[in-house]
């Protein structure tokens, strides 16, 4: 059994097989997400939503508690307090234009409502994700903490 | 860049590419991406590389300005 599983490959293959999986992953997350959205803004029920979104769900938790694991946070920032008030901007957008998409804004009802609505969902998204990412932030600066002592030569 | 001193090592050693990625335990198209330029080996590999063909890491993978 262990000869049948002996990695066959070297390090150039392994590195291209990880890049592959790598855009797979995200392609497949990125296609989960939109299909989320997409079913929202076509009002489809939560029993249709739910195996999808608890297996997006199940993915992100695996990719930020691994992140945190292993000290990276990611390819293009570092976990600052500007970085988490841009991220969470860009998220209050985002999810306040997908429920603004949801609304029927010809059925009768007060438009005023609706935007307040709206700036209530960006308020609370835009929160939730700065305190989950300042969490993030913090683990992932402790972690890195904690890997550079276990590295460290003088000790 | 192109690595053309391993390429000269490897065909003063008498080793085609195959042979020589046999030696080292890796894949041909490893071999000719080293000799391309497409790939940079780890440094593990390049000591094999280093041992099969008998020279040094200067000899092969040290860049002269």
């Amino acid at each position: 059994m262990k000869r049948f599983f002996k990695k066959q490959i070297d390090e150039r293959q392994e590195k291209e097989l990880l890049q592959i999986g790598n855009t797979a992953f995200f392609l497949t997350w990125a296609a989960l997400l939109v299909s989320l959205c997409v079913q929202g803004i076509l009002h489809a029920g939560i029993a249709q939503i739910l195996p999808e979104f608890l297996i997006l769900m199940a993915s992100c938790v695996y990719f930020v508690a691994a992140c945190i694991r292993k000290g990276q946070w990611d390819y293009f920032t570092q976990p600052s307090r500007k970085v988490y008030l841009a991220y969470s901007a860009v998220a209050a957008l985002i999810c306040s234009g997908v429920t603004a998409l949801m609304y029927d804004w010809s059925a009768p009802g007060k438009t005023s409502t609706r935007l307040l609505a709206l700036c209530i969902v960006a308020v609370i998204v835009f929160v939730l994700c700065m305190a989950a990412m300042a969490l993030a932030g913090w683990a992932v600066k402790k972690r890195r903490r904690k890997l550079e002592e276990r590295f460290d030569e003088e000790k | 860049m192109r690595n053309v001193r391993l390429k000269v090592a490897r065909v003063e050693a008498d080793l085609s590419q195959e042979q020589l990625a046999q030696k080292v335990g890796v894949s041909r198209q490893t071999i000719g991406m080293i000799e391309s330029g497409k790939f940079n080996p780890s440094i593990n590999l390049c000591i094999a590389l280093c041992k099969a063909l008998g020279k040094t890491l200067n000899d092969l993978f040290w860049e002269d300005v």
